[in-house]
């Protein structure tokens, strides 16, 4: 067990393409660390600089009290999980699980000892004879999993392990690994492309654009607060509403680009009058309004009930767009029958309004 | 593709028996041919079926050979056929392995110029580069003396701090002379480059984590994965090395040294009388043998080799 601390990571490939951009993360003891963003973002890149598969071009890595940025993979005590599993293929599963220990000449009952325990615990106990193409995804997933464990490393280190999966087994799959990974106590770090799995797995999310580390915290904090428009939009499903708008002189109210008004939050904040601010509202907060004046115009699209919640997709000529307006999310809890084509007026939900520089897309 | 046409099943088993006939009917004259006395078989119509001098036809040529052939037995010029076919595939797979593990997981300076100077061999077969191999295998210092005479040193003798040494060391009726040339090409190099690409990454960076170094890598892993690859390569080279005919012919004048294809070609090439052609046709029988019994034996891994992706 070892915290993991980043400073000022960078990465520059040969080919002179620079996929890290200078990134700090302090990994407590035990920690889940969940490094989620749009492909291509360099999630990869950072995680492979950790294992020690990629060289590291600036800044340090520390796993424990050791700088790790000259050691050899094998030499850095983590274990990672490969998003095509990466099992030796002609290994059975008990070969497959035992062969790092093997490489470092562990005695042969310990060996024995400690892959019967990581199969018992992942279930794997009938399977150790096996070849993987023997086994299904979600065993050869698992497989994966027992040879990391075994190794009892200082960290795991997981690249879209779940993406090969069913979308069923992938639930099953993120559950699997979590309760895994409290039960070890193992701090690890976590990529993944999908929000929705960073969000119900983290302990603390790195969300990561274009080799910058946007917003590091927990999951209820890049909900609740996210720092720009990129996690505004990037966290949560559905996504984050944005719209322009400009405060008033009073400080205390928005306009918006079709006339109508939103009130700001009172929870002194201060904006100073007459900005442009970029306006974000989760499809949540915004709700049907009997003030017909200054509410929001939106005009119903379409309409998806989901059971317990129904999401009306519509135009608002408050949201930029081509034509009459551009699209927004509106999400409302229970059922409502409404045909497209019916104009409802909206309002949002006051203290749950995020403004955004126009400019830098950085939270106000 | 599954069709239910009668006629169309008819038609393609007589084409498919037509094939085996084409294959199959050489084949059998040579084995009936081989159980004939000699006498037998220069009158026509040739026989078709076995005849009663089996026993003797094969044993003289085991123990004794032809008479006015050179008059050695087969059994030597098999060992050297032998010799010679495994030392090609078993010599060719070895470096080829270690060659296309160098290029594909090694960053070295000159990598890529490496790569092509193996890849342009490939147009250089034994037959193109006949008479420089020849040359080379005469006497191994040749590129060495010609570069000196290039220098403007003439002679073969090079003296070194007092010690004179010979530059002549000829290779001509060695086993080394008869496998070294054909084993240099670049045709299983490039299978197994081609191969060793499709080796996922992430499985090398896995053994990278799991403390595997390269050489363990090497033998752990990527041998064990190209296991049905060398076994086809295997049985392909066996064959090119047993067939091989020119080569052999050129570098060996000793006898000892014959292969059997060699020796076949002799007891054809009879001067002023008829070649016995029952003791030859033996002879061919037992020729075909050991890549027989090879393919046979190699068959499973063989074709698993050539059709499966096992990853
Ligand atoms: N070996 C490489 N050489 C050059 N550029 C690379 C290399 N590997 C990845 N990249 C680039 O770096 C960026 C980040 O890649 P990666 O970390 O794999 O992204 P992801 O977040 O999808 O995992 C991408 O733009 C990719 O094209
Ligand atoms: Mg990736």
């Amino acid at each position: 067990m070892a915290n993991l601390q980043i400073s000022g990571v960078e990465k520059v490939y040969p080919n002179g393409f620079k996929a890290i951009h200078g990134i700090d993360l302090k990994v407590e003891d035990g920690e889940f660390i969940v490094l989620v963003g749009p492909s291509g973002c360099g999630k990869s890149t950072l995680l492979r600089m950790i294992a020690g598969l990629e060289t590291v071009t600036g800044g340090t890595i520390q796993i424990g009290d050791r700088v790790v940025n000259d050691l050899e993979p094998a030499d850095r005590d983590i274990a990672m999980v490969f998003q095509n599993y990466a099992l030796y293929p002609h290994m059975s599963v008990y070969q497959n699980m035992s062969y790092g220990l093997r490489n470092r000449g562990f005695p042969k009952a310990a060996i024995e000892e400690r892959v019967q325990k990581a199969a018992s615990i992942l279930q794997l106990d009938g399977l150790l004879d096996r070849r993987p193409r023997q086994l299904s995804g979600g065993q050869r997933q698992r497989v994966a999993m027992g040879r990391a464990i075994v190794r009892e490393p200082a960290a795991f280190l997981f690249d879209e392990p779940l993406s090969n999966l069913d979308a069923k087994l992938r639930v099953q799959m993120r559950v699997e690994i979590k309760q895994l990974q409290r039960r070890l106590g193992t701090t690890s770090v976590y990529v993944t492309h999908d929000q929705i799995e960073a969000m119900t797995m983290a302990d603390r999310l790195v969300v990561m654009n274009a080799g910058v580390a946007e917003q590091i915290g927990t999951p209820i904090d890049l909900y609740e607060k996210p720092s720009s428009v990129f996690v505004g939009g990037f966290i949560g499903s559905p996504a984050m509403n944005f719209m322009p708008g400009q405060v008033e002189a009073d400080g205390r109210h928005l306009t918006l680009a079709d006339g109508s008004r939103l009130v700001l939050p009172a929870d002194g904040r201060t904006v100073e009058p007459g900005r442009s601010v970029t306006i974000g509202v989760r499809p949540e907060h915004l709700m049907p309004s009997s003030d017909t004046d200054s509410a929001l115009k939106f005009e119903i699209v379409l309409v998806e009930h989901l059971g317990a919640d129904t999401l009306l997709y519509g135009l608002a000529s408050a949201v930029q767009g081509a034509g009459e307006g551009g699209l927004l999310t509106v999400r409302m809890s229970g059922h409502h029958v409404m045909p497209a084509g019916t104009v409802i007026p909206l309002v949002a939900d006051p203290s749950h309004l995020h403004l955004f520089d126009v400019a830098t897309g950085r939270r106000i | 593709m599954v069709e239910n046409r009668p006629w169309l099943t008819v038609f393609s088993h007589l084409v498919l028996i037509l094939g085996i006939g084409v294959v199959v009917l050489p084949l059998w004259v040579t084995l009936v041919s081989s159980t004939h006395a000699g006498e037998d078989l220069l009158r026509s119509p040739i026989p078709m079926w076995f005849g009663n001098q089996m026993f003797e036809n094969y044993s003289q040529m085991l123990s004794s050979g032809m008479k006015h052939v050179s008059g050695q037995p087969l059994t030597g010029m098999m060992l050297n056929s032998l010799i010679m076919a495994l030392s090609i595939a078993i010599g060719k797979i070895a470096i080829s392995l270690i060659a296309a593990f160098a290029i594909c997981y090694f960053r070295f300076p000159f990598r890529m110029t490496c790569f092509w100077l193996i890849f342009i061999t490939l147009m250089l077969p034994v037959e193109v580069r006949i008479l420089p191999t020849y040359e080379v295998i005469a006497n191994v210092f040749t590129p060495l003396t010609k570069l000196l005479a290039l220098l403007g040193y003439e002679g073969t003798d090079v003296v070194i701090a007092g010690f004179s040494i010979d530059l002549d060391v000829s290779m001509l009726d060695s086993y080394a002379g008869l496998t070294l040339p054909l084993i240099a090409s670049a045709t299983a190099t490039f299978l197994f480059r081609q191969f060793f690409l499709t080796v996922p990454d992430e499985l090398t960076e896995a053994a990278r984590i799991d403390g595997a170094g390269p050489m363990k890598f090497f033998r752990d892993i990527l041998l064990p994965l190209s296991r049905t690859n060398i076994a086809a390569l295997f049985v392909i080279l066996f064959i090119f090395g047993w067939n091989q005919y020119l080569w052999p012919l050129l570098v060996t004048t000793d006898p000892s040294y014959a292969t059997v294809v060699m020796g076949i070609q002799r007891m054809v090439n009879v001067a002023d009388i008829e070649p016995q052609w029952n003791l030859v046709m033996a002879a061919s029988m037992l020729a075909m043998l050991p890549p027989v019994a090879i393919v046979i034996g190699m068959q499973r891994l063989f074709v698993k080799g050539l059709v499966e992706t096992e990853k």
